[in-house]
């Protein structure tokens, strides 16, 4: 429920950035935007072409969507929207990552890691 | 058709109609052929004795007393390999003049491949256009049709295919085609050179428009004969299916028949799966692919003809003119062909699922940016990039006009990748990442 709530908010502030422009909203728009692409891209997108992300087990996905609800509790600082728009996007990236290595593998946990440092 | 021995001479029809003309006959089957003075008809309904024949020509100063001679058969047509580069019209007869060639006869119209006796779909179908091979690589067995305005090349299109794509034969069923295209057609087969692997049956705007209803069952019947009994891979081209279609609604109409939507007979459906669901692959190896032309009218995907053919096809190809780069190109946001997972990164190279998605992605990213710009907005970095990245997939991957290998395609992403991005914005695979990436931006 929380994570629908973010997605319907992401929409609703992406739709203010394309009224008013990139610049013509609070940063705090686009961060709220770029959570819900995080979870979007994480949690909702899966590759099918994937033979690892095709099969996702229920213990992996409570563990990721934690991790990813997590991110979007914490509220961050940005200079500005790019600023914004690139620290997601290198963990929408990061998280992609995680999702084409075997669960609780070494690899995994080096891309949770890699995420943990970056907050 | 000259008339033979003992062969019944009918001289009394009880009706006519603006198509179709009635009489009293024994003996007389379904979908079988006459001759109704001097034109050719089939007969589509018997009630009794009383048989409805449909003059393909039309009924116009035919006379009540006309001489009227069933062939005791259905349409037929002769299959052999000596069918092979030539064209031929919708009753299987040589166009300008030749001889008929020799064969066996067979019914057209028969019933398709029992789904126990086929395959599951696992060859690609090279065309040698990205926007294809890429992101909507095409499988032997499949039936896809191109939904196309019809302002656009979609004939040339389908010419190109045929040339390039590796098939044994390819089969060609032109309905309502304007005597141009159907010169365009023979011209282009005959300079490549490619005529003894293809036949063709057309039907010209010159022709009856009902004629065209036997077209694609000529069409398809050849190509059983060439997939089944010569286990050949054979693909079927139909051009424009939505002719066919009006020429169902004008049969059905004269016949009284009411009409469902968009004045469609209600039987649409399975008179279009009919033909499409002839698409199989063998276990013999043999397999026929049809790749069809549905022309809309004013971009209506919604109309009876393109809405039934989208739940019966497995996928639809999409045209359109790109203003950014002034080509055709197969947008990558309205195509889809369903059976693309079953060959892609398998039979392809290992990168292509990603590169395809990634570079898919990227391109719609560039919408975004392109509606931002019309808006009047500023552009970031990132969309000032990512609109130049569209430019070049457009021109060098989506556009019709390329003819490249798939692996050349996957070189070429990656390049423009390499040129406009880092990777982490392309969110590939890390593994393919290391592997391709930096290969890339070496040879740049």
């Amino acid at each position: 429920m929380r994570g629908k709530t973010l997605v319907q908010r992401g929409k609703e502030a992406a739709e203010q950035i394309n009224i008013l422009g990139d610049d013509g909203v609070p940063v705090e728009y686009h961060e709220r935007f770029w959570k819900s692409e995080l979870l979007d891209a994480v949690i909702l997108q899966q590759d099918a072409f994937d033979s690892t992300d095709a099969y996702t087990s229920f213990e992996r996905q409570k563990y990721m969507y934690n991790m990813v609800l997590d991110i979007c509790g914490r509220s961050f600082t940005f200079e500005d929207f790019e600023a914004c728009s690139g620290f997601f996007k290198g963990l929408i990236n990061d998280f992609k990552q995680m999702n084409y290595t075997e669960f609780e593998s070494k690899a995994f946990h080096d891309y949770r890691k890699q995420i943990e440092g970056k907050l | 058709m000259t008339t033979t021995a003992f062969q019944r001479v009918y001289t009394r029809i009880e009706n006519i109609t603006k198509a179709t003309v009635t009489l009293m006959a024994g003996g007389v089957g379904n979908d079988e052929l006459a001759t109704v003075g001097g034109r050719l008809a089939q007969v589509v309904k018997i009630a009794g004795d009383e048989v409805t024949l449909q003059v393909f020509a039309g009924t116009e100063g035919i006379a009540t007393d006309d001489e009227v001679v069933f062939h005791g058969e259905p349409p037929v047509l002769r299959v052999g390999d000596a069918l092979a580069g030539r064209f031929f019209n919708a009753y299987g007869l040589p166009i300008e003049g030749g001889e008929q060639p020799e064969g066996e006869p067979r019914q057209i119209g028969g019933p398709t491949v029992n789904p126990f006796r086929r395959l599951q779909p696992s060859e690609l179908i090279a065309t040698g256009i990205a926007g294809i091979d890429l992101n909507n690589t095409i499988v032997t067995g499949q039936k896809i049709p191109f939904f196309a305005d019809p302002d656009q090349p979609y004939n040339q299109v389908m010419a190109t295919v045929a040339l390039r794509a590796q098939a044994d034969k390819i089969i060609l069923g032109g309905m309502g085609l304007t005597n141009d295209d159907y010169l365009y057609f023979k011209n282009v087969f005959e300079n490549a050179g490619a005529l003894d692997r293809i036949v063709s049956f057309v039907n010209t705007t010159e022709d009856p428009p009902v004629e065209r209803l036997l077209v694609p069952d000529m069409a398809l019947t050849a190509a059983e004969y060439f997939a089944v009994d010569k286990g050949q891979k054979v693909l079927v081209l139909l051009t424009d299916m939505t002719l066919y279609a009006d020429a169902l609604a004008i049969v059905s109409n004269r016949m009284d028949q009411i009409p469902s939507k968009d004045s469609m007979p209600g039987s649409l459906y399975s008179d279009l799966s009919k033909i499409y669901e002839k698409a199989v692959q063998l276990p013999s190896g043999g397999s026929i692919t049809i790749i069809a032309v549905t022309t809309l009218s004013g971009g209506d995907i919604t109309h009876a003809i393109p809405d039934n053919t989208g739940y019966i096809t497995e996928g639809q190809l999409f045209l359109r003119g790109d203003s950014d780069t002034g080509k055709v190109i197969v947008d990558p946001f309205r195509s889809l062909s369903r059976l693309k997972q079953l060959v892609i990164g398998k039979k392809t190279r290992e990168d292509h699922p990603q590169v395809m998605n990634a570079a898919v992605r990227l391109y719609a990213d560039a919408a975004g940016a392109k509606t931002k710009l019309e808006n009047g907005f500023d552009l970031s970095d990132y969309d000032e990039r990512a609109l130049a990245f569209a430019k070049d997939y457009s021109a060098h991957l989506l556009a019709i006009d390329v003819n490249i290998a798939i692996d050349e395609m996957l070189d070429t992403a990656w390049r423009l990748f390499a040129k406009y991005f880092s990777p982490a914005e392309t969110a590939i695979k890390q593994e393919l990442i290391d592997k391709y990436w930096a290969a890339t931006a070496a040879a740049n």
